[in-house]
């Protein structure tokens, strides 16, 4: 059974709008694939573009090798995952499990047998017989994910399902939902604006931006090797410093960034001297100068302003002296205790850990959303990936 | 503390006399039934009998009329629904900039008056050689009629959350599976209670039926022809019937509602 799902230089446009920029991507088989992206970037027009609600005004969707240009909704081999679920309210929930195996003429047998098995799957054993007006959110969420499984789809597609649950129900559906993905071996296309989910799940991710593409990769190389500024920022957070290249070579970039000097950090782009370019530092890859203490390490002078208790780690906001940007900064337990608001310190990082990316005017996501690195967003906090080492 | 059970008598009060209001009339045709007078009325009390129900049961041409009545409710029934439903799921779901053309046109016959759509139907179809009766009777009144359905049935429809119908479809159900297994449920209160104010309205029409029942009377029509030729309290004997039945009606439908009320072993 061929889950794969191919676009081919597919083009959505409304009126004279263009909600999805020419895109080419080949998403594999039993994979468990996300699109990423903030509210408006055309997610779910992407998704709708796949399942067949819309047909792309240019370029192609093949599924299993096959070419779904002119074939309808209802005889695609997809099932979609609403993101307001969409189940029938007025069906009980063997109703709702066995509709699109009726709607098959399937045997009221054969169905009921199905719809136990995959009660079962999704840990609702015995509750066929209620409406679904009795059921919690999260069993609303698991009837949804059986009645689309119910119809045997090659692929799944889920738009933000988890959004409407609280954050312990969230957590405890993406462990279930990377589970029934493994056990089932469907390929499951996910759509989040929420980074942490997509990181926690997925095998690989498709960073978007206003309609274009701008990364696919696994989540750590998204982490660590982001290709554009907006990666960089929109999944973790990061600092940037925004300069212009004076160097490049063995991997390391050097910029000339005003007020601050001369920075340098790994080359994650195409990048040519006197091109401006942008340092990102991750919040955990600062610390204070003496913590670092090697000869190779960089130094930044700031006025710490706030400091804010996170459990075992401590994040400081601080305003660089040199140009009043406003830095975030992740510390241990033991460093942060000294610290105040109203200090000044000097941190540093391994270039190691900094990464150069060319700026090519494209707002980052920080820009777009019109607020200093990283607001204070609940996924950001939740989902903070803090390296061992 | 004064002031509060002030209210409360007060609001007694109104609500008693609003009954009073509501119910006296009715209460007087009743007991006027039972008058052994020629006239329809309490005062004088010439002695109880029962004689005007076997005036009434007598009454051929009356009996006539109410079977009319009937077939005519059950011909607007038959035209009114479906127009009504169709012109609410046209007018809710598809994009078409003949929609508030439609609207208006559907909604027109609510604002013209009775009189005018009886007289305009029987000329009009005139034309074509059709004279009075229950057809034109039956179209005359769906006229309206099916503006009435619309408006309930949309006011349903707008509440309607068309992720379903995609959900169905994404599901493998035909465009037809998805109406009559999702939308049409949905929809079946306001259907039934569109039907049943229908089927009223028709029956109690009178001034736009007047023009157009030719010898096919019905009751309302027939009713107010008697008033001319003399009223006997036979009429009242009709009146309480009906009232009878109207209640017998009203209680099984509000004891099978209670019975579904009733919270079921799962
Ligand atoms: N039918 C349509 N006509 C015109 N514009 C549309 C239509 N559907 C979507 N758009 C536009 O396309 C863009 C992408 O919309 P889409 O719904 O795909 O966003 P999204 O990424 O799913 O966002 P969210 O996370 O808020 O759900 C938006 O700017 C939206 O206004
Ligand atoms: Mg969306």
């Amino acid at each position: 059974m061929d889950g794969s799902v191919i676009l081919d230089n597919v083009v959505m446009r409304f009126d004279d709008f263009t909600a999805i920029e020419p895109t080419s991507l080949e998403i594999r088989s039993g994979e468990f694939f996300s699109f990423l992206g903030p509210s408006g970037c055309g997610k779910t027009t992407l998704l709708n573009i796949i399942s067949g609600f819309l047909s792309p005004t240019d370029g192609d969707v093949r599924i299993g090798n096959a070419s779904m240009r002119g074939v309808p909704v209802n005889h695609r081999p997809t099932a979609m995952i609403f993101q307001n679920l969409a189940l029938f309210p007025l069906m009980s929930v063997y109703q709702n499990i066995e509709f699109g195996l009726e709607v098959r003429g399937v045997d009221r047998a054969t169905r009921r047998r199905k719809a136990d098995e995959l009660l079962e799957l999704v840990a609702l054993g015995g509750s066929g017989g209620k409406p679904v007006s009795a059921l919690s959110g999260g069993q609303k969420q698991r009837v949804a994910i059986a009645r689309a499984l119910a119809v045997e789809p090659r692929v799944l597609l889920l738009d933000e399902p988890l959004s409407a649950l609280d954050l312990k129900l969230r957590q405890h559906m993406r462990n279930e939902l990377k589970a029934i993905q493994r056990k089932t071996g469907i390929t499951f296309i996910y759509i989040t604006h929420d980074q942490g989910e997509a990181l926690a799940m997925s095998d690989r991710v498709a960073v978007m931006s206003a309609g274009r593409i701008q990364q696919v990769a696994d989540p750590e190389t998204l982490y660590h090797r982001p290709q554009t500024g907006f990666v960089a920022t929109f999944v973790g957070e990061n600092n940037r410093l925004a300069g212009r290249v004076i160097e490049c070579r063995d991997g390391r970039a050097t910029l000339d960034i005003p007020g601050l000097g001369r920075l340098s950090g790994r080359s994650g782009s195409e990048l040519s001297p006197g091109r401006p370019a942008a340092l990102f530092v991750r919040p955990e890859s600062l610390s204070l100068s003496d913590a670092v203490g090697s000869a190779a390490a960089s130094m930044l002078e700031a006025h710490i302003e706030t400091v804010s208790f996170e459990g075992a780690w401590r994040m400081l906001e601080a305003r660089l002296i040199a140009t009043r940007e406003t830095v975030r900064i992740l510390v241990g337990q033991g460093a942060g205790d000294v610290l105040q608001p109203g200090q000044t310190a000097r941190f540093g990082y391994d270039p190691d850990n900094a990464i150069v990316l060319a700026d090519d005017g494209a707002p980052t996501h920080d820009a777009e959303m019109g607020e200093t690195p990283r607001a204070s967003s609940q996924p950001a906090q939740e989902n903070r990936h803090v390296p061992s080492a | 503390m004064s002031a509060q059970r002030f209210f409360d008598w007060g609001l007694r009060l109104y609500i008693g006399l609003f009954f009073v209001y509501l119910f006296l009339p009715l209460a007087i045709m009743a007991v006027a039934t039972f008058n052994d007078s020629r006239f329809p009325t309490i005062t004088p009390w010439n002695g109880t009998t029962l004689k005007w129900f076997a005036e009434l049961w007598a009454d051929g041409r009356m009996w006539a009329a109410l079977g009319n009545s009937l077939l005519v409710a059950g011909g607007v029934l038959c035209l009114a629904v479906p127009i009504g439903v169709a012109s609410a799921l046209f007018l809710t779901t598809v994009e078409s900039r003949a929609k508030p053309f439609v609207y208006g046109l559907i909604l027109s016959p609510l604002l013209t008056p009775g009189v005018i759509i009886g007289i305009s139907t029987l000329i009009f179809w005139r034309e074509f050689g059709i004279n009075g009766g229950t057809f034109l009777t039956v179209l005359g009144q769906a006229t309206f009629i099916s503006a009435y359905v619309m408006l309930m049935v949309m006011a349903r429809l707008q509440r309607f959350d068309r992720t379903l119908e995609r959900a169905a479809l994404d599901l493998g159900a035909t465009p037809w599976q998805a109406f009559r297994r999702v939308l049409l449920p949905f929809l079946k209160p306001a259907i039934l209670s569109a039907a049943a104010i229908a089927f009223l309205q028709s029956f109690e029409n009178y001034n736009t039926s007047l023009f157009v029942v030719g010898y096919d009377t019905t009751l309302t029509v027939y009713l107010a022809s008697k008033v001319r030729t003399g009223l006997t309290p036979a009429v009242n004997a009709l009146g309480l019937v009906l009232i009878l039945i109207t209640i017998l009606i009203a209680s099984v439908y509000e004891l099978k509602r209670r019975h579904e009320l009733k919270p079921k072993g799962v």
